[in-house]
């Protein structure tokens, strides 16, 4: 009796993690479409048998075993990681890029070509107030021209420092996500295939915005550090991290003015900025920071375009005020023809006007040595490449110009090239991970199907051996004893 | 040894082939299956070479009856291990449910009970 209540133990027990069995492979095909799900397998293994002891035999469940592989996770983890970089880099570099006038029919450097020839004209008819008027309109264009890149250009490092601000918050919510997953882990520490896959995703969300490191912890839950190793979550425990938008007084600022730079600072209220080197994040911050911090200039930096508008100005300045001009109380010293605001290196461009006051007849054509159209001719003479006056860090100034535009488009160019490989190689750590991890609705349909199949050769078998065996027993009676 | 007790031989050995496939029969373990296959097919082999032999020699040996009902009582048992496997397997679509529907061994329709221990009609 004991024997058969312990095989009818046995068989039921055994029908049990069958069923268990094949409610993981129904669970496996409901969730093939979850993101950041595994697919799971019941690990089962035979009891042994002894009928003498008493040992039933049968089968038993030893749990589930995920087929997530952290290795492929974290290598999808890191391509897309990289990919949120070169992704923010293109786009932040592409609206930069629009700004600069590639073409040549208007912006800065047709504004400079035209000043160039209103001086050339100039210099031939030094005292046609008309020539004089067109220099007057020319250097206004330019100036505009400046002016208006210039506040293009700082409008952009705010939305910069808006998306920035942005993406912190997004991020910060995800490690609330975290947090909660930890929690619950804490709590109920039980393998769950669906907390995984929310988890997963998560993560990934997070790859896309920020570099960070993931170490699972013995007790279940996940450590997200962020950057060089700032904490995020730790435990039950999320660490927000903030962003602001200053200017960088360490060292102290030689440019007190300066647009503000997107500053990235963990809980405790450290600058982390520097730690931010991947991700959605390290791509806005670079793009703010430094591609456009080079142009606009920052705390240590007058920029480019101000050098430009700083130096054009200087050196147009410098040749007029050197020359004199007739007056009716008699000669008297030219006048500037453009203006801006030096309190600070990198307000050059954006203030950069011509000369309200001015008039032809202020200009001076005449130079220091009394030439008539002296002066005149020097400021034609800057159209010259060769002409070491008009350069600036070896450069003349329509050269120095294009190379701005041009470092902004190579940056752009090669954002965007990165940005096309790094799809490639994250869609094949992606495919390598779900030949790992995904769930196959072929495989498991298959799985069914070979069980199915698997019970009736059995029970056809079976059928045979009980009809011989009937046969036999049916044949004996009728034998002579 | 006479061929009657050869073939009385050939039956124990069948009948000892379907109660060890009975004894380790695993619903979810395809390679068990499929060396539960090849033991049945092996003892239908013997069994009918036995047949044919016993019918030769019109001889019934002593335990032949008994080592046959013993072959029957294990192939019972597999048989329905089997059809249970089997109907848990077509039941698979009604998991996802708070009560699983389940066929029993004759396929009528029953509920598993929460704890899976057994089935209620």
């Amino acid at each position: 009796m004991s024997n058969l209540i312990a095989s009818l133990g046995t068989a039921g027990n055994a029908l049990d993690v069958l069923q268990q069995a094949l409610g993981v492979i129904q669970t496996n095909v409901d969730n093939s479409s979850t993101p950041g799900y595994a697919s799971q397998q019941l690990n089962i293994t035979a009891q042994p048998f002894d009928s003498t002891s008493g040992a039933a035999g049968g089968i038993a469940s030893q749990g589930l075993i995920s087929s997530r592989d952290s290795y492929a996770d974290t290598q999808v983890q890191t391509q897309l990681q990289t990919l949120g970089l070169y992704t923010a880099q293109a786009q932040s570099t592409s609206t930069i890029q629009s700004f600069f006038d590639v073409s040549g029919t208007s912006g800065i450097s047709t504004a400079l070509t035209n000043l160039y020839s209103a001086f050339s004209a100039w210099s031939a008819s030094p005292t046609d107030a008309t020539a004089g008027q067109t220099v007057i309109s020319a250097a206004t264009t330019l100036a505009s021209s400046v002016q208006e890149l210039s506040q293009s250009l700082n409008s952009t490092a705010t939305q910069l420092n808006q998306q920035v601000a942005s993406t912190v918050g997004q991020i910060n919510t995800i490690a609330g996500q975290i947090q909660q997953y930890n929690q619950n882990k804490l709590q109920n520490p039980q393998p769950d295939p669906g907390a995984d896959a929310n988890l997963e995703n998560d993560l990934e969300n997070l790859s896309q915005l920020t570099n960070f490191t993931a170490l699972k912890q013995p007790d279940g839950t996940v450590t997200v550090l962020i950057g060089g190793g700032t904490p995020l979550v730790i435990g039950n425990q999320q660490y927000q991290i903030s962003a602001n938008a200053s200017v960088n007084n360490n060292p102290p600022a030689a440019n007190p003015q300066s647009p503000p730079t997107a500053h990235v600072l963990d809980a405790q209220g450290n600058d982390i900025t520097a730690d931010i080197t991947s991700g959605q994040l390290g791509g806005l911050l670079d793009s703010r920071n430094r591609v456009l911090s080079s142009i606009i200039g920052d705390s240590q930096q007058q920029g480019t375009l101000n050098q430009f508008a700083q130096t054009f100005a200087d050196t147009v300045n410098k040749v007029l005020q050197s020359g004199t001009v007739s007056t009716a109380s008699g000669a008297a010293q030219g006048s500037p023809l453009f203006t801006y605001n030096n309190s600070d290196a990198t307000l050059a461009a954006g203030t950069l006007a011509v000369n309200p006051t001015i008039t032809p007849s202020q200009l001076a054509p005449v130079d220091a040595s009394g030439n008539a159209n002296g002066n005149a001719d020097t400021l034609a003479g800057l159209a010259d490449p060769n002409n070491t006056q008009s350069q600036i860090d070896g450069e003349d100034f329509v050269t120095f110009y294009s190379g701005i535009a041009a470092a902004t488009g190579q940056e752009n160019a090669t954002a965007t090239n990165n940005q096309t490989l790094q799809q490639q190689v994250l869609t094949t750590a992606q495919a390598q991970r779900n030949q790992i991890s995904g769930v196959s609705l072929d495989g498991q349909a298959a799985e069914v199907l070979q069980f199915q199949r698997a019970y009736q050769a059995v029970s056809q078998v079976l059928t045979i051996v009980n009809n011989l065996a009937n046969s036999i027993l049916a044949w004996i009676p009728q034998q002579p004893s | 040894m006479t061929p009657p007790d050869a073939a009385l031989d050939r039956v124990v050995q069948a009948a000892g082939r379907v109660e060890k496939a009975a004894g380790e029969w695993n619903a979810v373990d395809l390679t068990v299956i499929g060396e539960c296959v090849s033991a049945l097919e092996a003892s239908a082999s013997d069994l009918s070479a036995a047949f044919t032999v016993l019918q030769e020699y019109h001889s019934s040996p002593a335990g032949l009856r008994a080592n046959l009902l013993n072959l029957k009582k294990s192939a019972g048992r597999l048989e329905r291990l089997v059809d249970a496997s089997a109907a848990f397997l077509r039941s698979a679509p009604g998991l996802a449910c708070d009560r699983p529907v389940l066929y029993q061994a004759d396929g009528a329709i029953c509920q598993a009970t929460p704890e899976m221990g057994g089935v209620q009609g």
